[in-house]
């Protein structure tokens, strides 16, 4: 009979070589984390030098000279800068409004209708999702440019309006996909009709997911280039139009200063969005 | 008609495609009956549940409720209330906010409302709960909070699909008592869904035992586990033997001969032939062993067996033996374990007389 070893209470457990598997699942976690690690540098370094380059007090860019917020300030005397702020700001905030309202009523009406092409329907709102930019923006300029439609901000907000209604679908759509149908069938059961139903339950319950997808909406208005870039008119840009065009005489500190607000304020936006949806 | 039935289903049918989920059922649920619809998964309770509720709509046949036919009705517009499966509350009201939601839909006065959502909560005991969310509440508690958001309605009829499913033995012991305590106390009509015989037998007025969209019996608990109208209520009732055999004789009780045994029961009313295969079901604590020899004969139509022991378990209470009687037909029996001055106990290769009443002993068709 072999007697059995106790370690007495507090000892350390007698160390022992590590087995083959044990190994191989150390160095495999070792190469995922560098990996991930890797992948962060590549995708956020480059920004990380604009940010920090926007604060140089020296107007050549990559000469390091000292800390300044000179070009911040220069950013709001830039009037036509400023002009194409208030157009950015303006487009975003009425193709959210209309997307989030016309989206919402298509996620439901896709959701919990049936009706006849019903899978066309389904198929055509996703499409500007999947469609290159390129052909959207070029498509929708043919589309003013046959109606004769003055291109102005009206034109950017019908074309936004246009994309943003299947990214607030597909999200709207997705929470109402998850939602308990019996708490409906609760709701009707306790005497509340189809109205009462849609106002006291499905619409609260449907808040969070309306809510991130206006923020996605704006999101994606603020930060659009292609699309609007070919429907904006004359004396109506939007932000991302106007610094490409002061690129066009070199990449200046005041770019970098403009671009470090705008990447601030889209991951402001998608952090919200983003903690609203796991609610 | 003596008494106006609180829910009437007269050949309703139900159709998904090619699945017939209600197969042409009727049903007279009486006023203040505590009625159960008792069957396996997937025979269509949920479904009949839901065409009183007004979810889903016959595809043949009738619902009254009250004697007004509800064909069209909305669920809004029923006087019935639904204690679902999964109870259903709304995770973005408070637990008051939850049971007040049909009175409110009601138009029913603040005050009033305050009142009867304080009283419906203390009903089901969860008074000191009403400002807590669903999702912070424990199983049994939920459940609760659904039943009072039901009741507080007074409904006509109260439809509960499955409430207490989800909830452990013992808490789900408990529910029952309490929920059977409180259907006395406000007297509403319960029609109570539930796959768990045990569930239904210890609380219902009475059963419809349902398999594949039919009916197969309607009666009171007790009718159901001593008289089981075919072999599929009998084994789904309670622990049954089956002996199948050939009617041999159809005078008064009917005989069966088991390979060349003859066994007595009663038919019950069902009409039988002789030379008909049949099966006889005898309850494994309705069969009483004995040494040979001592057997008793009081009681004038006693089957009277001899057999052998071919398994003895002591499970506490019981004795459970398996005694093989004639060949392919060996049948369980319990006896009570009485105490030591009374036990009489077999071992395993014990030859032993097998007595029944043939009142016990139900000789079914398929
Ligand atoms: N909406 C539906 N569409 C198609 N078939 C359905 C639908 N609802 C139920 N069924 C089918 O009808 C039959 C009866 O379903 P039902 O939900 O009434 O069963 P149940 O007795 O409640 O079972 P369980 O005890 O599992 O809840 C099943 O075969 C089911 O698959
Ligand atoms: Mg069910």
């Amino acid at each position: 009979m072999t007697t059995a070893t106790v370690n007495p209470p507090g000892s350390r457990p007698t160390s022992r070589r590590l087995t083959r598997d044990e190994l191989r699942a150390a160095f495999n976690k070792r190469i995922l984390t560098w990996l991930s690690i890797g992948i962060f540098v590549f995708l956020y370094l480059p920004i990380l030098i604009l940010i920090i380059y926007s604060f140089n007090e020296n107007k050549i860019v990559g000469v390091w000279t000292g800390f300044s917020l000179n070009w911040y300030q220069e950013l709001f005397k830039d009037a036509a800068l400023l002009n194409s702020l208030q157009v950015s700001l303006w487009v975003a905030f009425w193709s959210t409004i209309l997307s989030t309202i016309l989206g919402t009523l298509a996620a439901i009406v896709l959701e919990r209708f049936r009706f006849w092409g019903k899978l066309t329907y389904d198929a055509v709102l996703y499409l500007p999702i999947i469609i290159p930019d390129i052909v959207m923006a070029l498509s929708t300029l043919l589309f003013f440019v046959i109606l004769n439609i003055p291109l102005s901000r009206y034109t950017i907000l019908i074309a936004h309006v246009a994309f943003n209604i299947s990214f607030v679908a597909v999200v709207v759509r997705a929470r109402l996909a998850d939602m308990d149908r019996r708490l409906e069938e609760a709701a009707a059961d306790l005497g509340a009709n189809e109205w009462l139903t849609f106002r006291r339950i499905t619409l609260p319950l449907l808040t969070p997911g309306i809510v991130s997808g206006a923020l996605l909406a704006f999101t994606l208005s603020l930060d659009d280039f292609v699309i609007t870039f070919f429907v904006a008119g004359p004396g109506s840009t939007t932000l991302p139009v106007r610094v490409y065009s002061m690129i066009k005489f070199g990449v200046t500190p005041e770019v970098n200063a403009v671009s470090t607000l705008m990447f601030l304020g889209s991951t402001l936006l998608v952090v919200i969005s983003l903690v609203l949806q796991r609610r | 008609m003596a008494q106006q039935l609180a829910v009437d289903l007269q050949n309703v049918t139900k159709q998904f495609g090619s699945v017939k989920a209600v197969d042409d059922i009727s049903l007279g649920i009486q006023d203040g009956e505590f009625f159960s619809l008792l069957g396996p998964s997937g025979c269509g309770k949920t479904t009949t549940l839901r065409m009183i509720a007004g979810f889903e709509q016959p595809s043949e046949g009738e619902i009254y409720i009250h004697g007004q036919p509800v064909a069209g009705i909305p669920p809004y517009k029923r006087p019935v209330n639904t204690v679902f499966q999964s109870y259903a509350l709304f995770p973005h009201m408070t637990v008051a906010q939850n049971v007040a939601f049909g009175l409110e839909m009601k138009k029913v006065a603040k005050a009033e409302i305050t009142k009867r959502v304080t009283e419906a909560l203390e009903l089901v005991q969860l008074p000191q709960m009403s400002n807590r969310r669903p999702r912070q509440l424990s199983g049994g508690q939920q459940q609760r909070v659904a039943l009072a958001r039901a009741l507080v309605n007074k409904p006509e009829v109260l439809l509960l699909d499955e409430p207490l499913g989800a909830l452990d033995l013992k808490l789900r012991k408990a529910m029952q008592l309490e929920l059977k305590q409180i259907q006395s106390e406000v007297g509403i009509t319960f029609i109570y869904v539930t796959h768990d015989q045990e569930e239904a037998l210890t609380m219902s007025d009475r059963i419809a035992v349902m398999s594949n969209g039919l009916v197969q019996q309607v009666g009171a608990p007790r009718d159901i586990y001593e008289h089981p109208a075919n072999r599929f209520v009998a084994d789904f009732i309670g622990e049954t033997n089956f002996i199948n055999g050939t009617v041999a004789g159809v005078n008064g009780l009917t005989t069966l001969a088991v390979g060349g045994v003859k066994m007595l029961g009663t038919a019950d009313g069902r009409s039988l032939r002789e030379g008909q295969k049949a099966t006889l079901a005898i309850r494994p604590e309705k069969v009483s062993l004995a040494a040979p020899g001592q057997t008793k004969t009081n009681g004038k139509n006693k089957v009277t067996l001899t057999g052998e022991v071919q398994e003895a378990i002591y499970i506490g209470t019981d004795t459970r033996y398996r005694i093989h009687l004639v060949d392919n037909a060996s049948i369980f029996v319990r006896v009570q374990n009485l105490g030591a001055r009374y036990d009489t106990t077999f071992k395993v290769g014990d030859k032993v007389a097998v007595q029944w009443d043939a009142e016990n002993a139900q000789i079914l068709t398929e």
